[in-house]
C-alpha cells in the first residue's frame, strides 16, 4: 500500500525525519508541512532521494515561503493544502511524523 | 459518492501547527470532502478551553474552530479523560461553570474508534 | 483506491517516545485497549525511543509514577497480539532483547516497515 509520510518537524532538531526515512518504501510519498519545510536541503533527505529516486516529495509552498525556505531541486513539488486533501485520498494510508 | 475524512488533533491552540490543521479542514470541506469529525486528544484537548485568552492581534484558534463547526457543520469531539487531566471540566447542567466551549462535543476514545472505522481516510495532525 | 468497508480496518499505533517523561506512551496504551475492546484489529509498533517502553527491569513506582507498563499485560485479553519492535532502534541504544511483555517480535527496518504499510490507519505517539 502506498503511504503518505507527513513530516512536520525539522530533522536538525528531531529524529522524526530520520525515522520516516528508515520506514519509507519506494512507492510512498513524503509531504513536508510546517517546520518539515526546513528539511528541503537536509542531507538525510537528499541522500534518501538518491537511493530511492522513485519517491515523490511534496512541500506546502505557503509554509516554505513563510520560513524563507526553497529548493532549486526540481524533485520537490510545491503544493497547496487543497492538493494535500487530494494526496490523502490518493494514498492508502498516512503517518504523521511530528 | 462523497469522500469522507476524519482528523485527530493533538497540538495546542497556541501552536501554528493547529492553524495548519484548521486550514486543512477548511480546504477539505471547500473541495467537497465530508469531514465527519475532528477528534481532540493529548494536548489537543486544550483547544476546547473556553477561557483561553489569546491577545486580540494574534490568531484566534477557538474562533476558527467555532466557525468550522457552525458554518460547515464539522463535529468537534473532545476526549474528556485527556481534557480533565489538563484542567478542563464539563458541567453539563451548568454551562457557566463548564470550562469547555459548547461547540465541542464531550466524548471519549470510543468516538475515536467510531471515526476511525467510518472515515475513508484519517489524518493525525 | 477505495477504502475498506467500515469495521474492516486494521489500526497501527506507533510508539516513538520513552515511557516516563511524557504521557504519550500511556495515552497510546489507553488507545490500544479501547480499540481492542471494540474488537478492532490493532497492532503496536515500537520505534526509536519508543523501545524504552518495552525493555525489562524498569521500576516506575520508585519515581512516583503509576506503573502503566504493567497494563501491557492486558493487551492479550483484547487480542492485541501483534507487537513489533524495531531491531535497529534496539541496536542503536545498545539494548538487549529483554522485554517485560511476551510475544514481542523484533523486526528489521524493512520487515517493520512492511508490517506498518499493511495497516489502514496509523497513529503515532
Amino acid at each position: 500500500m502506498a503511504m503518505l509520510h507527513i513530516i512536520r518537524s525539522s530533522g536538525y532538531n528531531s529524529s522524526a525525519l530520520a525515522q520516516c526515512l528508515d520506514m519509507v518504501l519506494p512507492q510512498d510519498s513524503i509531504l513536508l508541512m510546517d517546520d518539515g519545510c526546513y528539511n528541503l536541503s537536509h542531507k538525510l533527505l537528499l541522500d534518501t532521494l538518491e537511493k530511492k529516486p522513485e519517491l515523490s516529495v511534496y512541500f506546502i509552498s505557503l509554509h516554505a515561503d513563510a520560513r524563507a525556505q526553497f529548493s532549486t531541486n526540481n524533485i520537490f513539488i510545491a503544493i497547496t493544502l487543497t492538493e494535500v486533501v487530494t494526496l490523502l485520498f490518493k494514498h492508502d494510508n498516512s503517518i504523521t511524523w511530528s | 459518492m462523497q469522500n469522507t475524512l476524519a482528523l485527530v488533533v493533538t497540538t495546542q491552540p497556541n501552536s501554528n501547527l493547529t492553524t495548519t490543521a484548521i486550514n486543512l479542514v477548511r480546504a477539505a470541506v471547500e473541495s467537497g470532502v465530508s469531514v465527519i469529525g475532528v477528534f481532540f486528544y493529548q494536548d489537543g484537548v486544550l483547544n476546547a478551553a473556553k477561557h483561553l485568552s489569546i491577545p486580540s492581534d494574534e490568531y484566534q484558534t477557538l474562533k476558527q474552530w467555532q466557525q468550522l463547526n457552525r458554518e460547515y457543520g464539522v463535529p468537534l469531539y473532545l476526549c474528556i479523560t485527556a481534557a480533565e487531566k489538563r484542567g478542563l471540566s464539563d458541567e453539563l447542567n451548568n454551562l457557566e461553570l463548564s470550562s469547555i466551549d459548547p461547540v465541542f462535543t464531550v466524548s471519549g476514545l470510543g468516538e475515536l474508534v467510531e471515526l476511525t472505522s467510518k472515515a475513508e481516510r484519517v489524518v493525525q495532525l | 483506491m477505495s477504502a475498506n468497508k467500515p469495521g474492516d480496518k486494521t489500526i497501527a499505533l506507533i510508539n516513538t517516545q520513552a515511557p516516563f517523561s511524557s504521557a504519550a506512551g500511556k495515552e497510546a496504551l489507553d488507545t490500544a485497549l479501547i480499540f481492542g475492546s471494540y474488537e478492532q484489529a490493532t497492532s503496536l509498533f515500537f520505534l526509536g525511543d519508543g523501545v524504552f517502553q518495552v525493555i525489562g527491569d524498569q521500576k516506575a513506582s520508585t519515581i512516583d509514577i503509576k506503573d502503566y507498563l504493567k497494563t501491557f499485560s492486558a493487551l492479550e485479553f483484547y487480542d492485541i497480539e501483534n507487537i513489533y519492535v524495531c531491531q535497529q532502534s534496539l541496536v542503536e541504544r545498545n539494548l538487549p532483547e529483554n522485554f517485560h511483555i511476551s510475544n514481542v517480535q523484533v523486526l528489521s527496518n524493512e520487515a517493520f516497515s512492511q508490517r506498518l504499510h499493511q495497516h489502514n490507519v496509523i497513529y503515532r505517539f
